[in-house]
């Protein structure tokens, strides 16, 4: 082992190259390792915005599609949505229920209902505009609309659309009796004098033989959505939020006049699948399960894009950075060691001359470079995550508001209720929330600096063996 | 006895196209106990020799043996840690060590036993070639070239080994200094039973060894010197 102390001598003697290479190294360490923390930073920040925008898959029909390929005239304006290929029919929801991370599932339905006796909730418009935006007189609809929910929590409170002020939501034995509970809105509850434990009547709009069938309220809620002026004024009154009712999916056939079936066209399913990062791979799934002609299957992909854009630029740069600045280190590193060990041929050719082992030349010449590598590498972990720290701050991110509303209204103006979006997306959320930290964790430091120290190990090893082929003589020979 | 036999070696370079032979169906045997000395025109194949018997190259014919044991089956890298020490002109020494951690360094890659600790064996041997201690731990570089032949001649007997190389080893010093060296070596071969063999064109060391050889057209000739039986 005494060519660890000829290493140590060496870095000792020779302390101009010994000062080059550990400003080489910690300079080429703190870029690598800030561009690592930036890196890192902004895979963190992306999986905090898919966690907050949830792991909620929204199965619904695609009216986007489904508007232009009527426009086009691909398909007939008449056409039963139910009908068209993979649209969310019950059947179809089902079989995405039983694929991989689903945990739960929450069926919406729409049914608008009516009863004279109760006052229907009017939008006051907060600007006057004139002329536009009347809802078109000739399409009758409901004064209000039920809306359904699978899963323990509806959809709607469990993002935040709407916030239960008193009550409950329906409980097991309710859900298995399919008893007619239901959730009102609190400004419709206040107009008309309604409390928990009171009954509402109500009776399915434009069905034949329809009598009326009782609710009891079980609960208050109240809805977050602001509506966009002009979306309100255009949009059905019974799907304003406050003249909408949930109730259990189960108890929905109890109003309904057609039985619920497999081929029953649901307004939407929501997902919620095991964790976030499951996302991509549902989708997958799905498309190989169902053909998806028009159906959407959306995470609030919009949203995340939007949000997750500039970072992840951010996290590629950095990235890329990385790699570039080990490569050139590398070559760097690997030009220096050239230069040296020809400059160190009579000492190689000199201790071969004496019996030294070319393996523990070679493994000399790897001390002296790992022990000033490790040197400057253990001192830019502390480093290198500041100047990360200030390349996040500098590149500034845009505060823009970015919330995209899909407030369930494409198709709002005269057609069945059926094709709104079944649930709105969270609107709390902006790109305020998306913070980035810049903090390394044990293992992607160690990795990065053990890579490093390989990259440095390889770049010495190749010139050193160039030398060590020659016998002694010949590299005795061309110094003498 | 014959310490080092070489039979029938030959080595040569390709100049261009062509072979040019320099050391020629060569065989000689050296025997312990004697100080050898060779010399010869420049360029006549001295140092060529010198490094077929210190093993820094392989002979392209014939076999060198080392006690009756050719050198490549010891293994030539084994054979230069364990058997033999040679001795340059010049580039003898790590630059970056001092002159006992030069002595110290090769201690530690013979595998002969050598007397512990090494620094205090290393340290006495230095100072019998007239090294003291506040010399022996300079760097290199600030010692004369008198005083670092000395050092690499510590360093060939640090090793215990009974086959001593030179080439040259005086050409850079002054007479006085090249008389002192040749008496050590003198001493190695008379008193420590060395087989002592030194490449030199000077008459004075010619004229103090036992054997004073000749290399002619690729062969060795006895100028002077016994015959041994
Ligand atoms: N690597 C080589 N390639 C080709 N020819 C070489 C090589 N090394 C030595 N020679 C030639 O071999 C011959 C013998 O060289 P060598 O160094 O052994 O001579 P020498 O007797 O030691 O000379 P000097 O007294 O000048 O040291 C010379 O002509 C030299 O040019
Ligand atoms: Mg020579």
């Amino acid at each position: 082992m005494y060519f660890i102390l000829r290493a140590i001598e060496y870095i000792k003697k020779q302390k101009a190259k010994t000062i080059l290479l550990f400003v080489l190294f910690f300079i080429i360490a703190n870029i690598a390792m800030a561009g690592l923390s930036v890196y890192r930073a902004s895979e963190v920040a992306k999986q905090n915005i898919r966690t907050e925008i949830g792991a909620n898959v929204v199965y619904s029909i695609d009216s986007v599609k489904l508007t232009t390929d009527v426009k086009s005239g691909l398909i007939e304006y008449e056409t039963d949505a139910s009908t068209l290929a993979g649209v969310p029919l019950l059947k179809n929801v089902q079989l995405l229920v039983n694929l991989d991370y689903v945990k739960s599932v929450d069926m919406i339905l729409h049914l608008e209902v009516v009863n004279e006796l109760l006052e229907q909730y009017i939008y006051i418009p907060t600007t006057t505009q004139t002329g536009q935006g009347k809802v078109n007189p000739t399409v009758e609809t409901g004064d209000f609309s039920l809306k359904t929910y699978s899963s323990l929590i509806p959809t709607d409170f469990s993002n935040n659309n709407a916030t239960l002020v008193e009550g409950r939501f329906a409980n097991e034995t309710e859900i298995s009796s399919a008893s007619n509970v239901i959730l009102v809105e609190k400004t419709f509850a206040d107009n008309n004098q309604l409390k928990l434990g009171d009954t509402v009547e109500l009776t399915e709009f434009n069905a034949t033989d329809s009598s009326p069938i009782s609710f009891t309220i079980i609960g208050i809620y109240k809805s977050n959505v602001v509506l966009d002026d002009r979306i309100a004024r255009t949009m059905s009154p019974a799907l304003l939020p406050q003249n909408q009712f949930f109730i259990h999916f189960d108890a929905i056939e109890n109003i309904m006049s057609t039985p619920v079936s497999d081929d029953t066209l649901l307004a939407g399913a929501v997902f919620e699948l095991e964790d976030p990062t499951y996302i991509s791979a549902f989708k997958v799934f799905a498309a190989e399960k169902i053909d998806l002609k028009y159906g959407l299957l959306d995470a609030n992909d919009a949203l995340y894009n939007q949000l997750s854009g500039p970072i992840d630029s951010l996290g590629n740069l950095s990235g890329m950075m990385v790699i570039i600045v080990m490569i050139a280190g590398a070559l760097i590193l690997g030009l220096i060691t050239a230069l040296t060990v020809n400059q160190r041929k009579y000492e190689i050719g000199m201790l071969l001359a004496i019996g030294e082992s070319k393996l523990k030349i070679i493994s000399q010449f790897i001390v002296e470079v790992a022990v000033i590598a490790v040197i400057a590498f253990g001192l830019s972990v502390f480093t290198g995550i500041q100047a990360g720290k200030m390349i996040s701050e500098s590149v500034s991110m845009q505060p823009s508001t970015a919330v995209v509303s899909t407030t369930g209204t494409q198709s709002g103006r005269g057609s069945s209720s059926k094709y709104t979006q079944p649930v709105m997306t969270n609107p709390s959320m902006n790109i305020d929330d998306v913070e980035i930290n810049i903090e390394l964790d044990g293992k992607s430091i160690l990795l990065l600096l053990g890579s490093g120290l390989l990259i440095s190990i390889v770049s010495v090893i190749i010139p050193a063996l160039y030398v060590t082929r020659y016998n002694p003589k010949q590299i005795l020979n061309n110094i003498g | 006895m014959s310490i080092l036999s070489l039979k029938n070696v030959s080595y040569g370079y390709i100049d261009g196209n062509k072979k040019r032979t320099i050391i020629n169906d060569l065989s000689y045997d050296f025997e312990v106990g004697k100080f050898y000395t060779i010399f010869g025109p420049s360029g006549s194949g001295k140092t060529t020799l010198l490094s077929l018997i210190g093993a820094l190259e392989k002979t392209q014919e014939g076999a060198i043996l080392f006690d009756g044991q050719s050198i490549e089956s010891i293994g030539l890298s084994k054979y230069r840690r364990n058997h033999q020490s040679i001795v340059f002109q010049q580039f003898n020494l790590l630059p970056y060590l001092s002159a006992l951690d030069n002595v110290i360094n090769v201690m530690n890659i013979t595998n002969n036993p050598i007397p512990k600790p090494y620094k205090e064996t290393a340290l006495k041997l230095l100072n019998q070639l007239g090294i003291v201690e506040s010399k022996a731990i300079r760097s290199i570089q600030k010692l004369s070239g008198g005083e670092q032949q000395r050092v690499a001649i510590a360093r060939a007997l640090a090793t215990n080994v009974k086959l001593i190389l030179a080439d040259e080893p005086t050409g850079n010093l002054d007479t006085d200094t090249e008389r002192e060296i040749i008496s050590i070596f003198k001493n190695l071969a008379h008193d420590y039973q060395c087989c002592v063999i030194v490449v030199s064109h000077s008459q004075e060391v010619t004229k103090e060894s036992d054997v004073s050889l000749r290399l002619t057209n690729g062969k060795l000739v006895e100028i002077k010197g016994e015959k041994h039986e």
